[in-house]
């Protein structure tokens, strides 16, 4: 059987008693997924590598503090949400991606129209990076990972009518960035 | 207009398919109907179509896990008992005979002399002759 495809908890149960292989095969399983959803949410590479490691070194310094009574990769993205708001706390003066926002700006009266073009994701990109960072959360678990609204409600600790909410207002406000200036 | 409002707000639910039967069916038949809300539905089918097909970051194959197992490493080592320098090993060697030392005198004096004993201290303020003998006894603390 493939490394991969056993159950997080054997990896878990293999580190706890001593075997480095199972923290190592954990990282390899979630390392892109804890990238992504950082990226997602600050839009800055280099930071995202950053918050991704101190993630990781969270989880290798408490996993035996986990108790195992959620899923692995929810507590794991909790800390990553935390870690991420942690950063953002300590840089007051972040205002998201400034150069995909200057590639917005620039893209003139029609967005619609560039969105179809070739720098269409860029832009997208963004457009995500000006949404509040509390609709973004939701956002980016629900439709980057592709979570269900009920372990986006663990992870966030909050009610399914919650991250439901979150999840409309984030789309909303993407919305009204691609294409508000159409209506115009 | 109200059954607008109520449809727009299950909207994003019902794209993903978390809307309740009930919920779903009104959405559905309302679309069908609703020219205002069908566009704004087509909206959100396409704002959801260009955030699933983001571009995904990925770390570098290794590099990663290398430089989370160095940090770990080095943070392991900041944890360890430094190893012993000669200063340090010095430091520690005086530090337990001085202690012994500071006890010893403090027990002295705190616990004070037994009934009876005169200190040298005394017998010179006395001006009593004091022999070798004597002073031997004192220093020993024999009561003479």
């Amino acid at each position: 059987m493939e490394e991969k495809m056993l159950k997080d908890s054997f990896w878990i149960d293999q580190f706890l008693s001593g075997n480095q292989r199972g923290f190592t095969v954990l990282v390899e399983k979630y390392q892109n997924k804890v990238m992504n959803i950082v990226y997602s949410l600050i839009g800055q590479d280099r930071e995202s590598q950053d918050i991704a490691q101190e993630v990781f070194l969270k989880v290798y310094h408490n996993l035996a503090s986990f108790k195992k009574r959620s899923q692995f990769s929810t507590w794991l993205y909790r800390i990553t949400v935390n870690a991420t708001y942690s950063f953002l706390r300590k840089r007051k003066s972040f205002r998201g991606n400034d150069e995909v926002l200057e590639k917005i700006t620039a893209a003139g009266s029609n967005p619609q129209e560039a969105l179809l073009k070739k720098e269409k994701k860029e832009l997208f990109e963004a457009a995500l990076a000006k949404v509040p960072l509390k609709f973004k959360i939701a956002l980016v678990f629900k439709d980057v990972e592709g979570l269900s609204y009920r372990e986006i409600a663990d992870i966030l600790k909050c009610r399914l009518g919650t991250v439901e909410s979150k999840i409309y207002r984030g789309r909303q406000f993407l919305k009204k960035e691609i294409f508000l200036k159409e209506e115009e | 207009m109200k059954e607008c409002k109520k449809a727009k707000r299950l909207l994003s639910a019902y794209l993903d398919g978390q809307a309740s039967r009930p919920d779903t069916l009104f959405v559905k038949q309302h679309l069908e109907i609703c020219k205002p809300c069908s566009k704004e539905y087509n909206q959100l089918c396409q704002v959801k179509e260009l955030t699933v097909a983001k571009k995904h970051q990925k770390l570098p194959e290794g590099d990663f896990i290398f430089s989370l197992e160095n940090e770990i490493t080095n943070q392991e080592a900041k944890n360890l008992p430094q190893s012993i320098s000669l200063g340090s090993l010095a430091r520690r060697l005086i530090f337990f005979p001085a202690a012994l030392v500071i006890l010893f005198f403090f027990l002295f004096f705190t616990l004070g002399s037994p009934d009876g004993y005169v200190s040298l201290e005394d017998k010179i303020l006395n001006q009593e002759s004091i022999t070798t003998d004597t002073a031997a006894r004192l220093i020993l603390g024999i009561n003479s």
